[in-house]
């Protein structure tokens, strides 16, 4: 019995695991800013090759106690990777770099990231209910957005966790490491495209 | 059993009919010496171990790239040459063709491969193969992911990407997947043969179509195709051969019961081979026989050399035969609680031995009239055996008889020889009695058991006497009954036996005659016997149903996760 259910079991629980498994290998891949003196992780490459116009990607520049990477998803056009916080909630932030971004009742406050333009929109903020707010960085080929769901509690404090977490590694720096990991072999981005001039979005 | 006969039985000392086998014609027996392949030797073929090694050397590859940056730059070298190539290539025309053939890697080609594969195999009640390409399908989507997400490999470097893709490119999740599930499908529904060899064609084709247009796109490098290919092949080609080998379970679209194996092509040879081996005898055919009345193995009619020509009986047992059983006794075990010692076998061997033996002690010790045992035959070590024994030529199913007073007391005859074996036959319905000459012949030992439980050997007297009512009366059988057992034996048979204890068939077949024969048999005892409880419930009846709800719960979400989670819901 046992000898002909393991098979099944292990098929099973391997391929449920793997979405599991996934989740973890995403921690321990995350996206990066720097990691052992390198710019970005290959998820930080992947960022780039979602959205080859963007001249900065979104990266972590040093986790606070209680934060964690979750979900970390790329596609073409889009990529997306969320924090989960222990006081905050499960996907606390959600950052999503894109191309365009759909700016509508935003206000346009001092950017604290170099080379970018920020705007702030707030959603319901009421005692008991769960707050909500969406921060947007502009800057030339990209946006990024920062979308808050922050459980009860203390909000100012987990925003601000974010503020110094989340930053930005340009392009040029990730195009100079996968030069020089390749051994010259290999740029990040197609001939035509490279020094590119760029708009701000 | 209570009480004792109160008249003296009727015992003659006339034995089973004797040995028939004595006209087969008989050579020398050949013992396979060692090393030398069974008659059915379950193996890969040429192109199954091909394909492991291929992946096998997928495997130490990638263990080497991991490890060592100076091997991916090789790979990566050779990728970026080629795909500079490609690039020089592009034409709006080519990309716009490109971009179609890079459809058949979505997630909605797969949904269209798999529930179609899926719901086909469910209608035509194909389960083992059913469960195969779903396990290689998760399986296959599992490694390419788990894979993808170790090599961390981004998209191709330097090359304007044009098309969809998601997360990291090695190897190719697309092109895994859709060759895998092909391969899937051809094995899983197209029978082996031309069509087969025609479908794999096909499949080379449109996987190569796939990979040729995402390297064009510059979504996937060529090593990322390459090795997704070699996974999306492996994987189902090595499970189907190994798990569902042609010769043991052919894709076929007659009707007929899954139990029942097919007996030509290289099952047949072996058969052949091994009976002329193992047993010494010619065979001159072997067909199927008698399959609507059996579930449970796949009855054959062995027609050996002799003088004249003789007919044997053999049942072919398989590994889906064990299974069957375990799922029969977890079933009871469920509904009736474990009322006597039903643990399932372990190995097919084990089943068949069990068989034999039952056989032997049926002819040899307890004197009843049934087939002789001829012995047990090997055609897959550990997986499939044939029981082989005397064949009951020109008789009838005590069904298609008129049953006389003789009969009657012959049927009984056997329960009490039974019980003075300390055996219990325990699947006493029509279709295992035969009739040849006016003599009772008990066919179909599966069920037998040695010192069964009290309740059990009961039962197969009330069953007996329910059978022989059947085409006679039961007054008759009562009054012919009362010769052999005493008032409180036929008391306790009746009291012990309802609906749920007896043979389906014998249940329908009183439906079908509208009469209520236990109720007749209970009118006819001087009192109503008290009611012997068969529904158990105890610790481990509620502990085996509570795991049984857990694990198919569990089984139920863990699926549906999977399914969500490939992207195939």
């Amino acid at each position: 019995m046992t000898r002909r259910l393991l098979p099944a079991v292990l098929v099973l629980l391997l391929s449920g695991c793997a979405g599991v498994s996934a989740g973890v290998f995403q921690q321990g891949r995350s996206p990066t800013c720097e990691y052992r003196g390198q710019s970005g992780t290959p998820v930080v490459i992947l960022e780039a090759q979602a959205v080859p116009s963007a001249t900065l990607l979104p990266c972590i520049n040093l986790l606070p106690a209680g934060w964690s990477v979750s979900d970390v998803f790329i596609q073409n056009g889009r990529a997306r990777f969320t924090l989960d916080s222990d006081r905050a909630g499960p996907r606390a932030v959600t950052v999503v770099l894109e191309r365009y971004c759909q700016l509508s009742r935003v206000t346009r406050v001092p950017s604290d990231e170099p080379g970018t333009r920020r705007y702030e929109q707030i959603g319901e903020v009421r005692r008991g209910v769960e707050f909500t707010a969406t921060r947007f960085y502009l800057f030339p080929g990209g946006c990024v957005s920062y979308r808050f769901k922050l459980g009860h509690g203390e909000r100012a404090e987990p925003i601000g966790e974010v503020t110094l977490a989340i930053s930005f590694v340009t392009r040029d720096a990730v195009r100079k490491q996968v030069q020089k990991d390749t051994g010259g072999r290999a740029e990040l981005d197609p001939a035509a495209r490279r020094g590119q001039p760029r708009n701000l979005a | 059993m209570v009480g004792a006969a109160p008249q003296q039985p009727v015992r003659t000392v006339e034995g089973p009919a004797r040995s028939r086998s004595s006209r087969i014609s008989r050579s020398r027996r050949r013992r396979r010496p060692s090393g030398e392949a069974p008659p059915l030797p379950r193996t890969l073929d040429t192109s199954g171990r091909y394909w492991l090694a291929a992946t096998g050397l997928v495997l130490v590859l990638w263990v080497v790239a991991l490890a060592n940056t100076r091997a991916s730059n090789y790979v990566l070298a050779f990728d970026q040459a080629l795909l500079g190539r490609i690039a020089r290539l592009r034409t709006p025309a080519l990309t716009d063709v490109a971009q179609g053939l890079h459809a058949l890697g979505s997630v909605w080609t797969a949904r269209v491969l798999f529930w179609p594969t899926m719901l086909v195999l469910l209608v035509v009640r194909r389960l083992r193969h059913l469960f195969v390409f779903l396990g290689v399908t998760l399986l296959v989507i599992a490694a390419s992911t788990l894979m993808a997400y170790s090599l961390l490999q981004p998209r191709p470097y330097g090359i304007e990407i044009l098309g969809d893709w998601t997360m990291f490119a090695d190897p190719s999740r697309p092109v895994a997947v859709f060759t895998a599930l092909l391969v899937g499908t051809l094995y899983a529904l197209v029978p082996q043969g031309r069509f087969r060899q025609l479908g794999k064609l096909v499949a080379a084709c449109l996987v190569i179509a796939l990979g040729v247009a995402r390297v064009y796109l510059g979504v996937d490098s060529p090593s990322d195709v390459l090795i997704a290919g070699i996974i999306g092949v492996t994987v189902p080609l090595v499970a189907f051969r190994m798990l569902t080998p042609n010769e043991v379970f052919p894709v076929t679209y007659r009707r007929g019961r899954t139990a029942h194996l097919d007996v030509g092509g290289r099952r047949g040879a072996a058969i052949h081979r091994a009976l002329e081996d193992q047993l010494g005898i010619t065979v001159l055919e072997v067909e199927p026989f008698g399959l609507a009345g059996s579930g449970g193995s796949t009855p054959l009619r062995v027609c050996a050399k002799g003088d004249p020509h003789i007919y044997l009986f053999a049942k072919l047992y398989a590994k889906s035969h064990l299974r069957a059983d375990r799922g029969y006794k977890l079933g009871r075990a469920l509904l009736y609680g474990r009322l006597e010692d039903e643990k399932p076998y372990n190995t097919v061997r084990r089943l068949v031995q069990q068989e034999d033996y039952a056989l032997n002690l049926l002819y040899h010790r307890a004197n009843v009239r049934s087939p002789e045992p001829l012995g047990v035959v090997e055609i897959t070590p550990e997986r499939e055996y044939l029981v082989v024994t005397e064949f009951i030529e020109d008789a009838k199913e005590i069904s298609d008889v008129e049953v006389d007073d003789a009969m009657i007391d012959d049927g009984l005859r056997i329960i009490r020889r039974l019980w003075d074996a300390g055996l219990a036959h325990r699947d006493i319905k029509p279709a295992n009695l035969l009739v040849r000459e006016g003599k009772v012949h008990l066919i179909d030992v599966f069920f037998a058991e040695v010192q069964p439980s009290p309740w059990r050997q009961a039962v197969d007297l009330a069953n007996m006497m329910l059978v022989l009512a059947c085409r006679s009366t039961a007054e008759r059988v009562y009054e012919r009954a009362l010769r052999q057992f005493s008032v409180e034996e036929i008391s306790e048979a009746f009291a012990a036996t309802r609906g749920i204890t007896m043979p389906s068939q014998l249940r329908h077949m009183i439906r079908d005659q509208g009469r209520d024969l236990h109720a007749e048999f209970l009118r006819l005892l001087p009192e109503p016997p008290a009611r012997i409880s068969i529904q158990r419930w105890n610790l481990p009846r509620v502990g085996l149903w509570a795991a049984v709800l857990l694990g198919g719960l569990l089984t139920v979400l863990v699926t549906i996760f999977n399914f969500r989670w490939a992207g195939l819901l």
